[in-house]
């Protein structure tokens, strides 16, 4: 009787020890959160999710956006007539050109899909990953663009320059208005989250007014739910050219360059002084961390 | 000294392969049974996640069009503001 007891667990054991790629995350997913979480490298310069940046005049914005594991991206804006599709394949940053032609401003929304085999996905379906850039077409030299997801009960610090005594700030947008005068100096000016009334999207316009020269503010807000949970970050080893990565238990997927691991820990070569590592989850929760290898320093973006 | 009953050992065989046929279908039924159920559960999680992904990506081009115009009459009103 003890035998065939034994037997049995020794098969349920294997049973259940069975391989599997893709597990499960027991958390809210990015996308119906609207959280955005794709990355996006503008200007050599990488953003988690959103970004507002200058378009250039006369010349077309290029931007690139990671892809995660093998799968496409699409990139869309039905007011600037743009719906590009592209294909990639080892998590490869993937560019896109756009031009504004006659748009003064833009927003395009950025999608990631993911495809895995059939017997990595397990079964599970991979959240589509999402972006958004926004793109002004600037008139004047000076400007001051910020973007911030927030949820509520947050604030935004909005930071600044005055170049002299007595200098109006004004700010503008989302049900919100700002009117203030400043002296010379840095400041921060603290919006509560509250205060803005926006559905998902909302941008906010002003200027900071100097004698010589006006500076134009711009402000990208998108609005999440307050439940969403970014990923924690993952506890790093340095050993020699290699890391040793342990993650949030939720990761499914971790890329570093061409290197991938269909785990939340393991080992990945670091080739160059400074990588990206990036963390995944099947519901689109993600994060991005600079590694230094010379500095052993990990510096996260979510 | 040690005696070996034969129709002992018999009984004894006979209770402990019917002990490991029970087992044996404790362990196949449910086995043979948790793929499709759990395929099934996940098919539907699945159909559901994508139609949930369609609304998303079409909920977000409707309120990109909303912002895009509320920026574009923030920044007139801005505008105007700074040419006082």
């Amino acid at each position: 009787m003890i035998i065939t007891i034994l037997i049995c667990l020794t098969i349920l054991t294997l049973v259940g020890c069975k391989s599997v790629y893709l597990r499960d995350d027991f958390l809210s997913s990015a996308i119906d959160s609207n959280y955005y979480s794709a990355d996006l490298i503008i200007e050599g310069n990488n953003y988690k999710g959103i970004s507002l940046v200058k378009a250039q005049d006369h010349e077309p914005f290029i931007f690139y956006v990671a892809g995660i594991y093998n799968g496409y991206i699409n990139i869309k804006s039905n007011d600037c007539n743009i719906d590009q599709s592209k294909s990639y394949k080892n998590s490869a940053l993937t560019s896109f050109v756009v031009d504004l032609k006659e748009n003064d401003r833009c927003l395009i929304s950025v999608n990631v899909f993911p495809q895995f085999e059939k017997e990595i996905a397990n079964g599970f379906k991979w959240k589509s990953v999402k972006g958004l850039i926004a793109i002004k077409k600037e008139k004047y030299k000076q400007f001051n663009y910020q973007s911030y997801q927030v949820t509520k009960h947050i604030h935004i610090l909005f930071p600044f320059s005055a170049e002299q005594d007595n200098s109006r700030v004004f700010i503008k947008g989302c049900g919100f208005k700002f009117d203030k005068t400043f002296n010379k100096g840095s400041h921060l000016i603290k919006i509560s989250s509250n205060d803005l009334d926006f559905n998902s999207t909302c941008i906010l316009e002003g200027f900071i007014k100097n004698k010589i020269q006006d500076e134009s503010v711009t402000i990208l807000v998108t609005n999440y739910e307050l439940g969403f949970r970014p990923l924690p970050e993952p506890h790093i080893l340095f050993k020699n050219n290699k890391i040793e990565i342990l993650a949030d238990s939720n990761v499914s997927f971790i890329s570093l360059g061409s290197q991938f691991l269909f785990s939340n820990v393991g080992e990945l070569k670091l080739e160059e002084p400074e990588v990206i590592i990036r963390l995944y989850s099947i519901k689109g929760r993600t994060l991005s961390c600079k590694i230094n290898k010379e500095v052993k320093a990990l510096s996260c973006f979510r | 000294m040690f005696q070996i009953n034969p129709i002992a050992v018999l009984k004894d065989l006979k209770n402990s392969s019917w002990s490991l046929i029970i087992f044996a279908l404790l362990i196949i039924i449910p086995y043979l049974l948790y793929k499709p159920i759990l395929n099934y559960y996940l098919l539907r999680a699945s159909k559901k996640s994508e139609l949930d992904t369609v609304k998303s990506i079409e909920q977000d081009s409707s309120n990109q069009s909303e912002a895009l115009n509320d920026w574009e009459k923030t920044q007139i009103e801005v505008e105007k503001e700074r040419n006082k």
